[in-house]
């Protein structure tokens, strides 16, 4: 594919590392893995741990069983222990973000996982639960789903690569089309965070404020 | 478009006979269940023809699994139910004897090698991203844009029902070019392995406009091998075989060619 709504494997390592620039500089730790020769063979990736709340719903909805077994033990549950020590009521929660180029569709790919343990690979956030999770936002990625890694061929979860080409079109004055799309579409991956830092590299000129503005998040 | 209708019959008629046998260690009798024996079509994937084998093997484990989502293995791997049937059959060709023998498991859902599915919608939405995606390639994702909701749902149900007709009645339209030159892209993929597969944008004519071949394409993907052999829906088509032809005739229903390499050494990577 070409045209507008498109973006060039070149294009998308000339972003990209542009990307990995600042994250250098702000330390938040995307690297690029894979070949950058063959396209369509490395992607930008970043893992992090992070802590949220223990209300924050990334659980598997119960199943029957799960459902006698927390109306029984709910009383004991909410019973508080004056004497306990306070908890920080937190729990981890390992995010890992890869961000590819579809050869066909010829626009970047999110791929992410989620884990909610100490460990990446044990207890994983599953499709249904990450949809919930975008359940409050506008964007037309409703296709949100396992799939496999075309350079890992391990499952993830994927933001299906049909709608940003939509997206695309929306930013075609961006300086960094790869921040421009990603700043959007990061949200809806287990609510990928973008420093506002990489916003700058959307416009070419650094005095000029950007024409096309998007909510930091 | 796909005009050898008899080839295209062939095609959709492979089948394949499978012997499920529930593993050993989730048997929670002391007698072993009896093998469950399938003929199943190689266009297929397995969630779709597994119903009866679930069926069959629930009585025989634990209570507190029987819900539990079905998988299978075979030679020590689970087997990618994305892939469809006939190219699992391709790429572990050297190591099946027929009936195909493959274990059956309610326990330990290998997470990090398979994606869940925990029902046939699951398939639906895939089989419909892998048509939209070779649209893409083909005619610019016009084609599948253009059809409708009930047009989808034939193409699915043509394939989950094992209706030839029903399903060729739409993909038809998926298979024409608008010009002499063919597809823009053909839609394939070339298998090293059930994990890794090498896409690459190639086209079906050459900068001449001549028509490519198959040995074209295998060229333009191992530029540094020679005699590159690929196998597909159990055949080793001829490096002579006209590319378009081939797209139009021996892709899967999700209209990607599905090529395992049976002969290649591995030190050299593809460029």
């Amino acid at each position: 594919m070409d045209g507008i709504g498109t973006v060039t494997w070149e294009t998308f390592i000339k972003d990209a590392q542009a990307l990995l620039k600042v994250s250098e500089k702000i330390h938040d730790d995307w690297e690029l893995v894979g070949d950058k020769g063959a396209p369509g063979m490395a992607y930008l990736s970043r893992q992090v741990k992070t802590y949220v709340p223990c209300e924050y719903p990334i659980d598997e909805p119960p199943t029957g069983t799960d459902k006698d077994y927390w109306a029984k033990n709910l009383d004991a549950r909410l019973a508080k222990d004056p004497f306990e020590a306070a908890s920080k009521d937190e729990r981890p929660l390992i995010t890992l973000h890869h961000v590819l180029w579809s050869m066909s569709y010829s626009v970047p790919v999110l791929y992410f996982n989620g884990w909610k343990s100490d460990f990446a690979g044990c207890n994983p956030v599953s499709a249904e639960v990450a949809q919930k999770l975008i359940s409050n936002n506008n964007l037309c990625y409703s296709e949100l789903s396992q799939a496999i890694h075309p350079i890992l061929g391990t499952p993830f979860l994927q933001l299906h690569p049909c709608g940003s080409q939509d997206l695309l079109r929306h930013v075609w004055k961006s300086n960094n089309k790869l921040v421009s799309w990603l700043s959007v579409a990061a949200p809806a991956a287990l609510q990928l965070k973008l420093h506002e830092d990489y916003y700058k590299l959307t416009i070419a000129d650094e005095s000029r404020e950007p024409e096309v503005m998007y909510e930091a998040y | 478009m796909a005009n050898d209708r008899e080839v295209l019959r062939e095609i959709w008629e492979g089948k394949v006979p499978v012997c499920f046998q529930l593993d050993s260690e989730e048997v929670c009798e002391l007698q072993a269940p009896a093998p469950y024996y399938l003929m199943v079509p190689r266009l297929s994937y397995f969630p779709l023809c597994v119903d009866k084998v679930r069926k069959h093997f629930t009585r025989h484990i634990q209570k507190d699994k029987q819900d539990n989502e079905m998988w299978l293995e075979f030679n020590g791997a689970p087997l990618k139910w994305h892939l469809p049937i006939g190219v699992l059959l391709d790429l572990h060709a050297i190591d099946i004897q027929l009936p195909w023998n493959i274990t059956v498991h309610f326990d330990k859902f290998p997470e990090n090698a398979i994606m869940h599915c925990q029902n046939k919608e699951v398939v639906e939405s895939y089989f419909l991203a892998c048509i939209k995606e070779s649209d893409v390639l083909k005619h610019r994702g016009q084609v599948v844009s253009s059809m409708q909701k009930k047009d989808h749902n034939q193409l699915w149900l043509g394939l989950l029902n094992d209706k030839f007709d029903q399903f060729w009645a739409i993909n038809r339209r998926l298979m024409e070019s608008s010009n002499d030159d063919g597809f823009k892209y053909i839609p394939f993929r070339c298998y090293l392995s059930e994990e890794k597969y090498i896409q690459k944008l190639v086209k079906p004519v050459n900068e001449e406009g001549q028509r490519k071949k198959l040995g074209h394409l295998l060229s333009e993907v191992f530029p540094d091998q020679e005699k590159v052999v690929v196998r597909t829906h159990g055949i080793t088509p001829l490096p002579e075989t006209p590319l378009q032809w081939l797209s139009e005739h021996l892709s899967y229903p999700d209209n990607f060619l599905h090529l395992c390499l049976i002969n290649w050494s591995p030190e050299v990577t593809s460029k």
